[in-house]
């Protein structure tokens, strides 16, 4: 009687485990660079504490984000300006009728978020926050600040 | 009697490295990628007021009371006097310090946290005794008075402990040194 052989090449069935973990780890990587580069409007620098500041990452229609660096520059979604750039940001954005404040037409809606290190001197915030009232018509702001824990 | 032959797989006694190699390149890969020390970032809300300033509108009351808060920075000492209306509360130390490729955190002198709690406790008396000479059922405001060299930390500490202490209505005033933007 011939006896029944197994056939060369068929591999006992099994649930590989390996590649899903490697696809799983490709995923996070993905992800996790998706946000480090979302995240480019936030410039590196050395913030503030504050105790009362409040965690809100809500993106406000609008908003502009200013990071000011220790030493004095303006950068706003990794971008450098210069006090006429920002001029002109500032009344362009006051022109726009989708910005402008329906309760107050003189005034605009969006937020002003200051984002400036630790060790920049208040005379560039205060430059600041003059231009933005003078050529922006802003009136909200924003202080971003590194949140601290109430000890 | 038929004796069946046992088959023997040579290959089931050897473990595949590429894809545990594979998997370990991704574990580097992650841990190097993955933030250590995140900062949680907060916001302190604030609004500028649309009666006084650079964009000024008539008002019929204007407000004559305040609670001035002066910051006056010396360089050399990299230190901040802070006062309430002309009393002195103390001083504070910087603890964030530029440096070549940006700044530096390093740690709070010891004694600051007292002066920053006193400030508090200070500017809430001081706040609480002063109404509004617009409108007698509020405060007025607190006004913060820094010179341009205070660090942004000691401005920022100042708004944090009127925060504190529920005090919302912060106005900074604006430098004559930037003359064109009152034009």
């Amino acid at each position: 009687m011939a006896r029944r052989k197994i056939p060369e090449g068929v591999e006992p069935e099994g649930f590989t485990m390996t590649p899903m973990i490697d696809i799983v780890f490709q995923l996070i990587i993905f992800f996790m660079l998706l946000v480090d580069m979302s995240r480019q409007e936030l410039a590196r620098l050395v913030l503030p504490e504050a105790i009362k500041s409040v965690e809100d990452n809500e993106r406000k229609e609008g908003q502009i984000v200013v990071n000011i660096m220790a030493d004095g520059e303006y950068q706003i979604g990794g971008k450098k300006y210069q006090q006429e750039g920002l001029k002109a940001l500032f009344q362009e954005r006051r022109e726009m009728p989708e910005y402008q404040d329906p309760a107050d037409p003189n005034f605009v809606s969006y937020p002003l978020l200051i984002r400036a290190d630790g060790a920049a001197a208040y005379e560039h915030i205060q430059w600041l926050l003059m231009a933005s009232v003078r050529y922006g018509r802003v009136q909200k702001l924003q202080l971003i600040t590194q949140k601290l824990d109430q000890k | 009697m038929i004796r069946r032959k046992a088959v023997v797989d040579d290959k089931i006694d050897e473990i595949p490295m590429t894809p545990m190699i594979d998997v370990i390149f991704q574990l580097i890969i992650f841990f190097m990628l993955m933030p250590m020390n995140r900062t949680i970032e907060g916001r302190l809300f604030s609004q500028l007021p649309k009666d006084k300033g650079l964009m000024s509108m008539p008002v019929s009351k204007p407000e004559f009371k305040e609670v001035r808060v002066k910051l006056r920075h010396n360089k050399e000492t990299k230190t901040t006097a802070i006062a309430i209306e002309k009393q002195p509360v103390g001083e504070v130390g910087c603890t964030v310090f530029p440096v070549q490729a940006g700044s530096e955190k390093r740690p709070q002198r010891a004694g600051d946290k007292d002066v920053w709690n006193t400030l508090s406790a200070q500017i809430k008396e001081a706040y609480d005794r002063t109404p509004s000479s617009r409108d007698p059922t509020q405060m007025a405001p607190v006004i913060l008075d820094a010179d341009e060299t205070v660090p942004w930390e000691h401005v920022i500490g100042v708004v944090d402990a009127c925060k504190k202490m529920g005090i919302d209505n912060i106005e900074f005033v604006g430098n004559p040194k930037f003359k064109d933007l009152y034009k």
